[in-house]
């Protein structure tokens, strides 16, 4: 009982974890094989009771156990995170089970499974856990199964949550959610509609080069897929840009990942036909004449220039 | 009308698949429902690329239709054997009612994650980079204009096999905009196929197991709803390999014919990696072995699926050629000593390798294998790697206990892993930017699961503990 109790409460602990503090896989797996391990010891244990209705009752222990165990974990976290405020978003993550992750519920689930399973084994007892090597073989593929399952099913939950969020999106919708929301890179998808709005289809774009700073507008194979036909190319900024292209993207980029910015030239007002400008937050769109282009990143964000 | 359209099509290939896995002798039902996906898409695609090459026609609805139901056609003599084969499926229903309910739990969540897949890939648009940038983007332009001709917008990509993209432009063509649904049903064929070869080798709850192993691994289940080619690769090459070990068994024609067919599409969805060269190898063994023992059927089966792989080879840059040609140049130099074409010629040929090993010294190159070692750890052992111990443990077991054709398995799939160690140390010395594809080695090893899978599930000690339990 103390040792399937100890194995059980280190489980816990490396949900908690998990969910909370650090959620590699390698904690997650540890917690299912402590699991486990709990369930084995917990099964060995004899009682004198009919089968089925001590099954139904290990059952519902152990179910009580874990959570009140995550819970009261969870609580004297709690109490801690209650003292910082900008934290608060934990407490409510906490008491509420629906706010916790996929992962989470079926590690439940998949536990108290693989107890029931285990527990079935009329003759388990006979294996001595600590000398036969079949039995940690067995162990460990039985574990990593229950563990790649875990995180299957709690993967296919994850979106399906995110699928009901979406059930009245439309086509584009899902392509910036899926990349990430119009606030990440899913901005590409509004911002690739207002460059075809101002482009035509056999035009030529010049596009920021490839860095972190702009992963998908400096990926012309990926930005391809959203402006095709228009031909993109990284250009020249030292030469002229007309004999190069028709227009060139206005893009600041991920400031967080470098020096943003783009385009890093100064375009003279007779180079320019109009510059079209679109604000990321409220969709607004400003044409501009007979003003040049500088570098000035508070005002020149996102946009295009059609040049002369 | 276009789903509609899409159902008529996903039929007219499966069947034309099925049938046939029937004229290759195939016996379980579960196998020929597994293998219409698999063998109907390999075959769908190839016949669609000649169809196109030869008469000159684009690819549009009527191409699509006359492929796919000419080769429904062409093996409609199959189909009473079909029909007498389907009759399985009552007895395999009733089997199904008989299991225990942790058997019913396995079958539930397999078919939870399936059917959840093709939700999922019905749901969402593609958006996974590679896909948008090369094999979605190809199938697109390919239903616009109905040719491949546009080689020179295209880039070098174009060199990638098709087939992914000519799947995604037989639903495009009919107007059906969710290409992604194609994974589903080849992830769904392969859990099929892989539960009945390995159900031939052990019992049912172990192949189920094993099934489930492989459904829920965390990459395959990744590929299941993504729109990259990693997934039919590992379909066709793993159950390719497995299907030739298992002629060791059986000693029939249909592994070997079906093990050669497979390893042979497997270039026709990527064709960058030199595995396939290992099933050479096992069907070199074959003939050898089938030499030996006068089974004359397996010795010429296995000479024409290394034909057919040596020639599968050819077609893609056969067809390609015309249009690469103009490509060629424009691929930018990749370091300060060489073009990408040398460094290319540098990997094919070894006289490369020994003129840069000559060049360094041993300081250098013990340096570069501990890096590469950590690099191999983290990118590419992850894939394996709870896999491997209890593994080596049951070939330690197997071999004690005289179960030498476990010892076949493992020297292939260790083999593959070797194979990428050294083709990651050579690759080293030759790209600068060697180590910056983690992602990309992490997914050129996936075909090793099944493998892996394969080999633990079906040890014969492995099984003994199991009945020990019980």
């Amino acid at each position: 009982m103390i040792i399937s109790l100890t194995f059980f409460g280190l489980s816990v602990l490396l949900a908690f974890f998990h969910e909370f503090v650090n959620s590699q896989d390698w904690i997650q797996f540890l917690s299912v094989l402590f699991g486990v391990l709990g369930f084995l010891f917990f099964s060995q244990i004899s009682t004198k009771k009919e089968k089925g209705y001590d099954l139904g009752f290990r059952i519902l222990f152990i179910l009580i156990i874990f959570l009140v165990s995550f819970h009261f974990l969870a609580s004297s976290i709690d109490f801690y995170r209650l003292i910082s405020p900008p934290q608060l978003f934990y407490t409510l993550k906490l008491h509420r089970l629906i706010t916790l992750s996929g992962a989470f519920l079926v590690h439940i689930f998949l536990l108290i499974t693989s107890f029931w399973f285990l527990s079935k084994r009329k003759k388990y007892k006979k294996i001595s856990l600590a000398v036969s090597t079949s039995s940690i073989v067995l162990l460990f593929i039985v574990v990593t199964v229950v563990f790649h399952t875990e995180k299957a099913l709690a993967n296919s939950y994850t979106d399906i949550t995110k699928m009901i969020l979406n059930s009245h999106s439309s086509s584009s919708e899902k392509i910036t959610y899926k990349f990430g929301g119009a606030q990440y890179t899913g901005w590409i998808q509004p911002y690739t509609e207002f460059i075809k709005k101002y482009t035509e289809e056999d035009s030529t774009i010049i596009i920021p080069p490839q860095s972190m700073v702009w992963q998908i507008l400096g990926n012309s194979g990926v930005l391809r897929s959203f402006l095709y036909p228009r031909k993109l190319v990284h250009g020249d900024l030292s030469k002229d840009l007309s004999d190069q292209a028709e227009y060139v993207l206005i893009a600041i980029g991920d400031c967080g990942e470098g020096d943003c910015g783009w385009p890093k030239i100064n375009i003279p007002a007779d180079k320019i036909e109009y510059i079209a400008l679109i604000n990321r937050e409220t969709q607004e769109e400003t044409i501009i004449t007979d003003r040049a282009y500088t570098l000035n990143k508070d005002e020149f964000k996102w946009g295009i220039i059609k040049l002369r | 009308m276009s789903v509609l359209l899409s159902l008529v099509l996903f039929f007219l290939i499966w069947l034309s698949g099925a049938l046939l896995a029937v004229l290759v002798k195939t016996k379980s039902f579960i196998e020929v429902l597994g293998l219409g996906f698999i063998l109907g898409t390999f075959m769908f695609t190839l016949s669609l690329i000649f169809y196109h090459s030869f008469t000159g026609s684009p690819i549009n609805v009527q191409a699509v239709f006359i492929v796919s139901g000419g080769m429904t056609l062409l093996l409609s003599p199959f189909i009473p054997r079909l029909l007498i084969l389907s009759r399985q499926s009552q007895s395999i229903l009733k089997k199904i009612s008989r299991m225990s309910l942790a058997i019913k739990i396995v079958i539930g969540i397999l078919f939870t994650l399936v059917f959840i897949s093709a939700i999922q890939n019905f749901f969402w648009p593609i958006t996974d980079w590679d896909a948008m940038a090369l094999y979605d983007f190809r199938a697109k332009i390919v239903a616009e204009t109905g040719s491949f001709s546009l080689g020179r917008e295209l880039g070098y990509f174009y060199q990638y096999p098709p087939f992914t993209s000519l799947l995604h432009t037989s639903v495009y063509v009919l107007g059906f905009q969710r290409a992604k649904i194609w994974y589903s049903f080849l992830y769904g064929s392969f859990l099929l196929v892989f539960y009945s070869l390995s159900r031939k080798q052990t019992s049912p709850s172990l192949s189920l197991s094993a099934t489930l192993a492989l459904a829920v691994n965390p990459l395959i289940a990744e590929h299941a709803i993504i729109a990259y080619t990693n997934l039919a690769y590992t379909m066709f090459l793993g159950l390719g390999i497995v299907y030739l070990w298992q002629w060791f068994t059986t000693r029939d024609s249909q592994s070997v014919i079906l093990g050669g067919v497979l390893v042979a599409a497997s270039c026709w969805s990527r064709s960058s990696e030199p595995f396939w060269l290992v099933g050479v190898m096992l069907l070199v063994g074959i003939a050898f072995l089938a030499m030996k023992h006068k089974i004359i059927k397996s010795f010429i089966f296995s000479i024409l699926g290394a034909l057919l792989i040596f020639w599968l080879r050819t077609v893609w840059p056969h067809f390609t050629a015309p249009f690469l040609a103009t490509v060629i140049e424009q691929i930018e130099p990749v370091s300060e000593d060489g073009t990408a074409s040398q460094m290319f010629s540098q990997i094919a040929g070894l006289t490369g390798y020994f003129k840069i090993f000559a060049r360094i010294d041993l300081a250098t190159f013990v340096e570069r294998f501990v890096e590469v070692s950590k690099y191999f750890y983290n990118n590419v052992a992850s894939v394996f790697a709870l896999y491997f111990f209890p593994g080596m443990i049951l070939l330690f077991f197997d071999i004690k206990s005289k179960q030498y054709r476990s010892l076949l398995r493992w020297m292939t799939t260790i083999d593959y892993v070797f194979l990428i160690f050294l083709g990651t140390f050579l690759f080293s010395f030759s790209f600068d930017s060697w180590n910056e594809i983690g992602g990309s080695a992490n997914r050129m090893s996936m075909f090793l699961i099944p493998l892996f899978i394969f080999s633990i599930f079906t040890s014969k000690t492995l099984l003994e503990w199991v009945e020990k339990i019980k």
